[in-house]
């Protein structure tokens, strides 16, 4: 594996971009937890779905149309949410299909072979492409520095919004910049795990980072390491076995999660 | 005296419901004002419309002589309810720090030493400085109080608002936290909803009834005919001389 990472520019490319995500998905997750959006983010993935259909149909780069359809859906339903009378989750389910159903119609409204979607809805990180990972730059880089710069203001937003407004904090800025940030994530991450996988690597890492730290940033930093093993792991498996690398990086996730989670309980209850 | 607070004929609807009808009432600075009233009755959306959390529908607020939205930082607010999350990774400390942060703290904001020992000083206080990494969910109802009392007050606040901020405090660490209290109030004005009369006729310079509108404001003295006025229904008071205690919809648990 080691000399096929030296002399394979893809195997590069996947490796780099594992990296990446897990980087996004260690800082973003964690807030995601905190602030309790993880059906907001499964909406905003899927809305996404859209923007990679009108970036078919326009003949630009699909990331570029589901990061559109990402920012400007997680705002639409942030807005709708807290200016009309709809139940938030009727507003989100409505987003989440609408999206899929967009994207599915650009498609078929495209000239010529029907694209791939199968990469994008479930991922493949051994497909990543140079451009791919330019993106991911940018957008990683982006998040990164808005965390690290406004950290001690993002802290106190996220454990308590009311006092935050309190001691004058722009608490709408706050909340404006977590849903771009989230919307920022899901692009980074369609690449490596896809659309419909894209839940679990925000979640797992972070569910189970909190149970070892009571201090925000090592839950991040312990997101991001267990990200990359998660995500390596999930490479070299599919590398080797020949099967698709967005499935046994979510299945690794996950397992891993019951497993320490169970395993957690077990060791304190037989403790006490 | 200077006014500090001063609200104009205000109203509060939520949706249909009415909060508070029609309230005037000025505040002068270093006045210790005590707000009685039943449940449902505004007291907190009161709180909440000087601290600047709620819009009044009408009427005009005015809060160190500006919109409440122009003054965060210098009011101090102890809610009712913890809207918090009790979950999240942070030890006490970096919760009751969090009070140190002005609107100016945005960009690569770090917590200094000043920062730091006037928590610790205020932590000893409350003497809950034993407490300060435990996480901060992990707190009992009384703890918790006190560590939302303790980040209030390392804002230094020019107005410090405390909506029924002993309802889960024992006996001892309800006297405890008046005391510090009176003296904050030599020179900070301190506004406190409380269903407790005893403290309320001992510890506060002055007295507002509230029932979605104000029935009284004034000396900390209180007649059956007002409290029967403000409650809506004959109240008990055990006097002498001094109302010493009154026994309506009395409730220790308000904590959730
Ligand atoms: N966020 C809200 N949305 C809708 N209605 C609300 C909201 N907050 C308060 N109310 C309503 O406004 C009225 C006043 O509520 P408020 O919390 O100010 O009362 P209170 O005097 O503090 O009561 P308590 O003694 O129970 O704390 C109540 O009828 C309540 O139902
Ligand atoms: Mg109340």
């Amino acid at each position: 594996m080691i000399e096929a990472l030296i002399s394979y520019s893809f195997l590069q490319n996947a490796f780099f971009s594992a990296i990446l995500a897990s980087i996004a998905c260690g800082i973003i997750g964690t807030i995601i937890i905190e602030k309790q959006l993880i059906m907001m983010s499964g909406g905003i993935a899927h809305t996404a779905f859209g923007g990679i259909g009108l970036g078919y149909f326009l003949g630009i780069e699909p990331l570029i149309g589901a990061m559109a359809f990402a920012v400007l859906s997680a705002l639409g339903i942030r807005h709708l949410q807290d200016r009309t009378r709809i139940t938030p989750e009727v507003v989100l389910g409505m987003f989440w299909a609408l999206g899929m159903a967009l994207g599915i119609l650009f498609i078929s409204f495209t000239p010529g072979y029907p694209p791939d979607i199968t990469s994008y809805l479930f991922g493949d990180i051994l497909t990543v492409s140079r451009s791919d990972l330019i993106i991911t730059v940018v957008m990683n880089s982006i998040i990164v520095i808005t965390i690290i710069v406004f950290f001690n203001a993002f802290k106190t937003y996220l454990f308590d919004e009311e006092f935050a407004q309190v001691v004058g904090l722009p608490v709408v800025l706050l909340e404006t910049l977590t849903y771009i940030l989230i919307a920022l994530t899901v692009v980074v991450l369609i690449r490596v795990v896809g659309i419909m996988l894209i839940i679990a690597l925000l979640t797992a890492p972070p569910s189970i980072a909190r149970q070892f730290t009571y201090s925000l940033h090592h839950t991040m930093l312990l997101s991001i390491a267990l990200g990359i093993i998660f995500c390596l792991g999930g490479l070299w498996i599919s590398y080797v076995m020949g099967i698709p690398s967005g499935a046994a990086i979510i299945v690794i996730a996950v397992a891993s999660y019951f497993i320490v989670s169970l395993l957690k309980d077990y060791i304190l209850s037989s403790h006490n | 005296m200077n006014t500090v607070v001063e609200l104009e004929n205000v109203s509060v609807y939520y949706g249909n419901v009415q909060a508070l009808f029609n309230i005037s009432l000025k505040i002068t600075e270093k006045d210790f004002l005590g707000i009685i009233g039943p449940n449902g009755s505004g007291k907190s959306t009161l709180l909440k419309l000087i601290a600047g959390l709620v819009k009044p529908s009408s009427g005009i607020v005015r809060v160190l002589g500006k919109p409440p939205f122009h003054t965060h930082g210098k009011i101090g607010y102890v809610p009712q309810r913890f809207n918090l999350n009790r979950e999240f990774p942070f030890s006490v400390i970096e919760a009751v720090l969090t009070g140190r942060l002005t609107k100016h703290s945005l960009f690569l904001h770090r917590y200094t030493e000043v920062d730091f020992s006037a928590v610790e000083d205020i932590m000893y206080k409350l003497e809950i400085h034993n407490l300060k990494d435990r996480q901060i969910g992990k707190l009992s109802g009384g703890q918790m109080q006190r560590a939302l009392i303790a980040r209030a007050l390392v804002m230094e606040p020019e107005i410090l608002l405390l909506d029924e901020p002993t309802a889960s405090l024992d006996a001892g660490s309800k006297s405890h936290i008046y005391s510090i209290l009176k003296d904050l109030n030599q020179y900070m004005t301190i506004i406190m909803v409380s269903h407790d009369m005893g403290v309320i006729s001992s510890y506060v310079k002055s007295l507002a009834c509230l029932n979605v509108t104000m029935f009284y404001h004034g000396a900390p003295e209180l007649t059956d005919t007002l409290l029967g006025q403000v409650y809506g229904c004959p109240v008990e008071l055990i006097a002498h001389g001094v109302p010493h205690r009154i026994l309506p919809q009395h409730r220790e648990e308000d904590y959730d």
